[in-house]
C-alpha cells in the first residue's frame, strides 16, 4: 500500500509541478512502467505454454489445437529472436501476411455483428425505445447517400442529432466516468481500496 | 475554429505549477478535501446516503446462481486495458467478489486476460478470494489464462472459449474497444447471461444494446462500495455527488458567461 501511494504522489507531482516536469519524472517513471510490462510477458507465455501442455497432456477435447500453438508459438519466437523486428524479416512476413490480415478479418466481421445486434434490439418497445429507433434511422439515412438524395436537409439535422444531444448525453457521462475515476484513484491512495493486493476494501 | 485568445494558458503564476495546471490541481485538492471529509465523517459513525439500485451489479449474484444450476461456469472478462488503466484497477473489487460467490457455489470461473501484468494480477486476486471463501482446492490456475495481446487475437480467443464452455453467466467488466461487439454478440449465440460495464463511451452503446445488463461509466466505479455496502466507500461516493454538483454549477456559470460576452476575471482560474 505504502508503494502504491507513494508512486501516485510522484506521478500527481510529475503532472502539475514545473520543477518534476524539469526532471522528466513521468517518462522516467513510463519508461520504468514499459519495461516492468516487457518483463512480464514471459509470465503470460508460460501461462499459456502450461494451460496447452496440460491439454496435450492430458489429451483433452481439442488438444490438436493446443499442440498446434505451442508449436507455432515456439518457432515464431525463435525465429523473431533471430531475425528482429525488421521489414523483410520472416518475423514481418509472418506478421504481414497471417496475423495482420486475422485481426482486419475478425475488425471486418463487426460490422455484421453490429447489424445482427441492432436487429435483434432495435423494436418499438416503449416511448423512449421508438425516439431511440427513429433517431437511430434518421442518422443513419444522413450518413449515407440516400439521405441528400431524398431530402437536401437530411444532413443537417443528422447532424445536428449527433452533434448536439447525442454530444451532450456523451459528455455527461465522460464526466461521471473521469470524477468517478478521481475517486477510484484517492481511494487506492489512501488505502481504501485494496482489492489490487489482495484483499478486499477496508 | 480558433480558441479564443483569453483561453490560452499563461506563464505558471507563482512558478511552480506546470502552466495551465494549476487550476486542474486546485481543482483536485478540492475534490480530494471533499471526498477525505465524507470518508472522516462515516468513519465517524454519521448516517450515509445509500447508493441507488443498480440492476447490473444484483444481476451478477443471480447470474453466478444460474451457472451453479446449470453446471456451467462463469466467465468473467476484465477487457483490454493494462494494470494501470483505471477500469482496470476499479475491476479488481468486482472479480474478488465474483471469485468468492463462485467459490462459494462451487462454480467454475474462467478469466481470459490480454495483459500478462493482469493476468498476474488477476491470478492472486482470484486465489485469494478462494482462499477466504475457504475453498482454496476449488481454485484451479488454468481458469486464468493469458491469451494474447493482440487486441483481435484476444478476441477471437475469448470468443473461442465461450463456443467451447458455453458459460451460463458472462461479466465484460473493464476497458474495451472495437472487439468489444464480437463478444457480445457471441454471447448473445450461446444462451448466457450477459453483465456489461465500461466507461469507454464509444462501447456503452454496444453494450447497452446486446447485454442483458449494463453498468454505466461512473455506476462501474461504485461497484465496490455498492457491493460492500462499507459506510467509507459509501461516503467517497457522497463525495464525487458533491463536486459533481459543483463542477454542473462551473459548467452553467461559465457557459452564461461565455454567451454574454465574458469578462477576464473569471476566465483567470482557468488560465492558470
Amino acid at each position: 500500500m505504502l508503494i502504491t501511494a507513494l508512486a501516485g504522489l510522484v506521478v500527481v507531482v510529475g503532472e502539475y509541478f514545473q520543477f518534476a516536469q524539469n526532471m522528466n519524472v513521468l517518462t522516467t517513471f513510463n519508461t520504468w512502467f514499459q519495461v516492468a510490462q516487457t518483463v512480464a510477458f514471459p509470465i503470460g507465455l508460460i501461462s499459456l505454454f502450461l494451460v496447452h501442455g496440460a491439454n496435450v497432456q492430458r489429451k483433452r477435447q481439442r488438444w490438436v489445437l493446443s499442440l498446434l500453438l505451442i508449436v507455432v508459438t515456439s518457432i515464431y519466437l525463435v525465429v523473431s529472436l533471430i531475425t528482429g523486428p525488421r521489414a523483410g524479416t520472416a518475423m514481418d512476413w509472418v506478421y504481414q501476411g497471417y496475423i495482420s490480415p486475422a485481426g482486419s478479418t475478425l475488425y471486418g466481421i463487426i460490422a455484421f455483428v453490429i447489424t445482427s445486434c441492432t436487429f435483434r434490439t432495435f423494436r418499438f418497445r416503449s416511448r423512449e425505445a421508438t425516439v431511440l429507433v427513429v433517431a437511430a434511422l434518421f442518422i443513419l439515412i444522413a450518413q449515407s447517400p440516400l439521405g441528400g438524395l431524398l431530402w437536401s436537409k437530411w444532413g443537417t439535422i443528422g447532424d445536428w442529432i449527433v452533434l448536439v444531444p447525442s454530444n451532450a448525453a456523451s459528455r455527461a457521462i465522460v464526466l461521471g466516468a473521469y470524477l468517478g475515476g478521481f475517486a477510484t484513484a484517492i481511494r487506492v491512495l489512501l488505502g481504501i481500496e485494496r482489492a489490487h493486493i489482495g484483499g478486499m476494501a477496508k | 475554429m480558433l480558441a479564443p485568445q483569453w483561453l490560452a494558458a499563461t506563464a505558471p503564476r507563482w512558478g511552480i505549477f506546470h502552466p495551465g495546471a494549476a487550476g486542474a490541481f486546485i481543482s483536485l485538492l478540492i475534490f480530494a478535501i471533499i471526498v477525505y471529509a465524507m470518508i472522516q465523517m462515516a468513519r465517524a459513525g454519521r448516517p450515509m446516503r445509500t447508493i441507488h439500485a443498480l440492476p447490473g451489479l444484483d444481476a451478477m449474484d443471480e447470474a453466478i446462481g444460474r451457472a451453479t444450476e446449470m453446471g456451467r461456469p462463469t466467465i468473467f472478462v476484465m477487457g483490454i486495458g493494462d494494470v494501470t488503466d483505471q477500469m482496470t484497477i476499479t475491476s479488481y473489487p468486482v472479480l474478488a467478489h465474483v471469485a468468492s460467490q463462485c467459490a462459494r457455489y462451487d462454480t467454475r470461473l474462467i478469466n481470459p486476460n490480454r495483459q500478462p501484468l493482469v493476468y498476474a494480477v488477476n491470478e492472486a486476486i482470484i486465489q485469494e478470494s478462494y482462499l477466504e471463501a475457504g475453498r482454496p482446492d476449488a481454485f484451479n490456475p488454468e481458469d486464468v489464462r493469458f491469451l494474447t495481446d493482440d487486441q483481435f487475437g484476444f478476441a477471437g480467443g475469448v470468443m473461442s472459449i465461450m463456443e467451447h464452455e458455453k458459460p451460463a453467466a458472462t461479466i465484460l467488466y473493464g476497458d474495451f474497444f472495437a472487439e468489444s461487439m464480437l463478444m457480445v454478440e457471441m454471447g448473445g449465440m450461446i444462451d448466457t447471461v450477459e453483465i456489461g460495464a465500461t466507461a469507454n463511451t464509444a462501447q456503452i452503446p454496444f453494450f447497452m444494446a446486446g447485454c442483458d445488463y449494463t453498468l454505466i461509466a461512473e455506476e462501474m466505479y461504485a461497484a465496490s462500495a455498492y457491493i460492500s455496502k462499507e459506510p467509507v466507500l459509501v461516503g467517497t461516493i457522497v463525495g464525487e455527488d458533491i463536486f459533481k454538483f459543483l463542477m454542473v454549477a462551473v459548467i452553467v456559470i461559465g457557459t452564461i458567461w461565455a454567451s454574454t460576452g465574458g469578462k477576464v476575471g473569471f476566465a483567470t482560474f482557468f488560465k492558470m
